[in-house]
């Protein structure tokens, strides 16, 4: 299968859903479950290629291939090995999601943005090209925000979508800008180039710019500190997504960014500082907020922007070691959260509830579900034989080597383990927290199944989550299976050439494992006293947090916008022309400028013909008469349509038959839809301006005409050498194949104009029936204006 | 209804919409082209209604305005669209001579297919504009 058709497959997919679900109807879950596990078949098939280093790749000559933006894949190590997690896990969600939606939700809908995000983050993770790679990017935010909203009948499905997508996009354009930088800098965009050059990028001026607007969407995306507040409100999502794209796919397409980037950046004291620093101060704040959380949803929300922040550190860091550690804790954070997130899922559907408070002891009730969200529970505390514990082990042994040499040595490692501390106590909340104790009498019976005690899930729920889990188990016991598999190639890539290391689980007595210790001491005490740490959360709780600001800025943009259109479009014809003509007179005279009014003269005129000097003195004295006879409507428009006439006379002296037909036509067709706007209104215009009004709109009139009558002299003065008309009349046979010039530059040499202005003309159409149509819903009398 | 109108009116409707074929067919090479076109037939139909009334209209040309420039917009956009399938930039057209039994050499190019987009968003702006306002006042406004 051509590395084209992974993308491809997903996104045909998804285009086909709502026309498969028509004939599958509440089984159109398992349409993407096949496209899914199509596509993940087809990666799998690639292995070979990719673990041989035999790159494979593909590439479509658009869109812009001479501005260096294309959409270009190629499977290295690590984007293969991601999107194999990406098609993976979404097969897993797809089954889920097919037994968790109720029956009468719009499934195809779900299953379609499903599919289209699928396709998207497999673009975001095999593009070689970075505008490729942005455009996958945006449509990932997009598809993410169809997917947030899929309960858009809730207000806060709503909020959470804006919200996620505001941050997001706004951090997509800051990395399109620092892409474009990069391009303008070094003159490509391509991954493996860019590479290469690495030092030129370094070197460059624009450096510190161009790695500020590219981190900036990499900290929106993977919810990083300062930017770290969509992510909570995302949660509105049904579970299955929030599983997905906010834990285990489309929030690392940051940090996978990172680790793409990392071999271009690593190495200059801006990218450690910027990168490291944000990423503690991220894992720390997401550890400490997620103790905070009653909502079991909200609280893996902050653990997800905690882990997502533990990744960027380790990326920050730069070194071998932090880049096995980083690619490492990506694929196992994906697997025990998407898990935990799946887990949540079937308890609330359970339950009926989120709340932490109310769920205990479930593991009586639901014993499966407790084994399998236990084990991702615990993979997700640290705990040994466990694959969250293999990748901890490495994140501290980096700490502890690379963390730095002056007095503050042990500020790195002692941060690592607080940010450790939290995330076990909150893993252990997960699992002794809802699965042990004593089971809450209050717990509400089943939400949609309606009998009985909460129970286990049946197959389709719970086989996901214990694939994952049985991951978990696997990768912790027998690390050398992934490590050869996926992570190999994937930190050979990252890192730029394959590097020698082995994971055991066995290090025999060292200060990663004494710092193992201390986490799960320190967890256990804290854990103990849990309801001590929140009162004194609650007592030091801020109230003022990022959240806060956007709200504001939203609300202040809004009533901004609102205060600036109604002053700008207040209904008034006369003061839209205002508008357009004032500033229009200004910049003109402001360009052609007054010392300048002698090299605006023509040097030369043409002799005027008789025939040429009849017209031109009629057309003057009719657009006289419009402005004398305006009074009198009916009137005012025939005299109109004979300046209109005359005007296409005077193409035709000119020999323009092309613009004389049109204008005939136009002045035919334009008579009668003013005969048809005339029908409704008075007879006469009554004067509704003042003289002092009149006097100033005459004096607008004059200077815009005056304007426009130096602007037009001057063209003509400021003629080319080689006018433009040249080249159309010599080439419009031999490249357009047609002899009419102006028919071939409107659809050949200027087509792309011509499609403007047509989709122009058909939004303007569909505008103008709506407004009619409405007006005639409302039954509201003709406004006129004012 | 003035029957002199309403006798001329359907005897030149064939005629201009015959008219307004060719122009759109010739405009590579004469006077003419989709915009023209689309605005002769809109003109001719644009006739009927003035000297017929609406329903009249809607009866002998069942066609719905809003499809027409979608349509229109489609068919134009494929061309562009089409050309990237085969290699070129989006929008590059192509043009060949072909022999034609019975009519000779003729000169076929995608920008005919680019025009005819122009021509349906033409027309079914126009008249829809036209037809919605005539309608919108009550159906007289047409034949009064």
């Amino acid at each position: 299968m051509g590395l084209g058709w992974i993308v491809l497959l997903p996104m045909l997919a998804a285009a086909l859903t709502p026309l498969v679900g028509r004939v599958l109807g509440r089984y159109v879950g398992w349409w993407a479950v096949a496209a899914s596990a199509a596509t993940a078949g087809g990666l799998l098939s690639l292995a070979g290629a990719v673990h041989s280093g035999n790159i494979p790749t593909a590439s479509l000559n658009w869109p812009a291939p001479a501005w260096g933006i294309q959409l270009a894949l190629y499977a290295d190590g690590w984007g293969w090995s991601f999107a194999l997690v990406v098609a993976l896990i979404g097969t897993l969600i797809c089954i889920y999601a097919q037994h968790y939606l109720a029956a009468e939700e719009p499934r195809a809908r779900f299953f379609s943005y499903l599919l289209l995000f699928e396709a998207a983050m497999l673009g975001v993770v095999l593009s070689v090209n970075l505008f490729g790679l942005v455009i996958f990017w945006e449509l990932t935010s997009a598809a993410s925000f169809l997917l947030i909203g899929f309960w858009h009948k809730q207000e806060r499905a709503r909020y959470g979508a804006y919200k996620a997508l505001l941050v997001t996009g706004l951090g997509g354009l800051a990395l399109l800008a620092g892409v474009a930088l990069l391009y303008v800098a070094l003159g490509t965009a391509d991954i493996r180039e860019l590479t290469a050059r690495a030092g030129e990028v370094q070197a460059h001026p624009w450096f510190v710019p161009i790695l500020v607007l590219i981190l900036l969407g990499v900290f929106t995306k993977s919810a990083q500190f300062p930017f770290h507040f969509w992510l909570p409100d995302a949660m509105t999502a049904p579970t299955p997504v929030s599983a997905y794209l906010h834990s285990a796919t489309m929030v690392k397409a940051g940090v996978f960014l990172l680790g793409r980037i990392q071999p271009i950046f690593r190495g200059r004291e801006e990218w450690f500082w910027i990168v490291s620093s944000v990423g503690m101060a991220t894992m720390l704040l997401g550890a400490y907020g997620a103790l905070r959380k009653t909502d079991l949803k909200a609280l893996l929300a902050y653990s997800t922007i905690s882990q997502l922040g533990l990744i960027t550190l380790l990326y920050g860091f730069g070194t071998q070691l932090a880049t096995v550690a980083a690619t490492f804790h990506i694929f196992n954070h994906a697997a025990f959260k998407a898990g935990l997130f799946l887990t949540v899922g079937i308890v609330d559907h359970a339950t009926g509830t989120r709340d932490k408070r109310l769920l205990k002891g479930l593991a009586a009730l639901m014993p499966i579900t407790a084994v399998v969200g236990g084990v991702c529970a615990l993979a997700s505390a640290g705990v040994p034989l466990l694959n969250g514990f293999l990748s901890k082990e490495l994140f501290y042994e980096e700490m502890v080597a690379h963390a730095g040499r002056g007095w503050w040595w042990w500020l790195w490692p002692a941060m690592a383990v607080g940010g450790s501390v939290f995330t076990f106590v909150y893993s252990l909340e997960l699992f002794h927290g809802v699965f042990f104790g004593k089971l809450d009498p209050h717990l509400e019976p089943a939400r949609d199944h309606g009998h009985g005690a909460p129970h286990d899930p049946g197959w389709g729920m719970l086989a996901p989550v214990a694939v994952l889990a049985a991951i978990c188990l696997t990768v912790g016991l027998w690390p050398g299976g992934l490590e050869k598999f996926i992570l190999a190639p994937a930190v050979a890539a990252v890192w730029g050439q394959p590097l020698e290391f082995t994971i055991k689980l066995w290090h025999g007595f060292t200060a990663p494992l004494l710092m193992s210790i201390l986490t799960v001491l320190a967890g256990l005490v804290v854990y103990w006293q849990r309801h001590r740490l929140v009162t004194v959360q609650t007592r030091l709780a801020w109230p003022f947090g990022a959240s806060t600001l956007y709200d504001a800025t939203i609300k202040g943009l809004v009533a901004g916008t609102e205060r600036l259109t109604n002053t700008l479009q207040n209904g008034r014809l006369r003061s839209y022309l205002w508008l357009a003509l004032a500033p229009l007179v200004v910049v003109l005279m402001a360009v052609l400028g007054w010392g300048g009014w002698r090299t605006i003269w023509p040097a030369q005129w043409t002799p005027l013909a008789p025939a040429e000097a009849v017209l031109l003195g009629l057309l003057i004295v009719t657009a006289l008469a419009v402005v004398a006879l305006n009074r009198q409507r009916l009137t005012a428009v025939i005299t109109l349509g004979a300046v209109g006439l005359l005007v296409a006379v005077f193409y035709l002296v000119l020999s323009a038959p092309d613009l004389a037909l049109t204008q005939l036509l136009i002045e035919a067709v334009t008579m009668i839809l003013f005969l048809l706007v005339l029908w409704q209104l008075p007879k006469t215009v009554p004067a509704l301006s003042t003289r002092g009004e009149r006097r100033r709109d005459g004096v607008l009139a004059v200077a815009f005409g005056a304007v426009m009558t130096v602007a037009v002299l001057a063209v003509f003065a400021a003629q080319s050498p080689k006018p433009l008309a040249e080249f159309f009349v010599e080439s419009s046979l031999p490249r357009g194949g047609g002899r009419n010039i102006v028919n071939v530059i409107l659809i050949d040499f200027r087509g792309f104009d011509t499609l403007g202005e047509i989709t122009v003309l058909g939004i303007a159409a569909l505008g103008a029936y709506a407004l009619m149509k409405l007006r005639r819903r409302h039954k509201e009398g003709p406004t006129g204006c004012r | 209804m003035s029957l002199i109108l309403a006798t001329t009116a359907r005897g030149l409707l064939p005629l201009l919409l015959m008219f307004s074929l060719h122009l759109l067919w010739r405009g590579h090479n004469e006077p003419g082209g989709g915009f023209i076109a689309g605005l002769m037939t809109a003109a001719a139909l644009v006739l009927q209604y003035v000297a017929f009334n609406a329903a009249h209209v809607r009866r002998c040309v069942p066609l719905n305005y809003r499809v027409l420039i979608g349509a229109g917009l489609l068919c134009s956009l494929s061309t562009g669209l089409a050309a990237l399938v085969y290699g070129s930039a989006f929008l590059e057209h192509r043009f060949g001579h072909f022999y034609v039994p019975g009519f000779g050499e003729v000169e076929l190019a995608t920008a005919l297919a680019f025009d005819i987009g122009v021509y349906l968003v033409v027309v079914g702006v126009t008249l829809m504009i036209i037809g919605t306002l005539g309608e919108e006042q009550g159906g007289d406004a047409w034949n009064s």
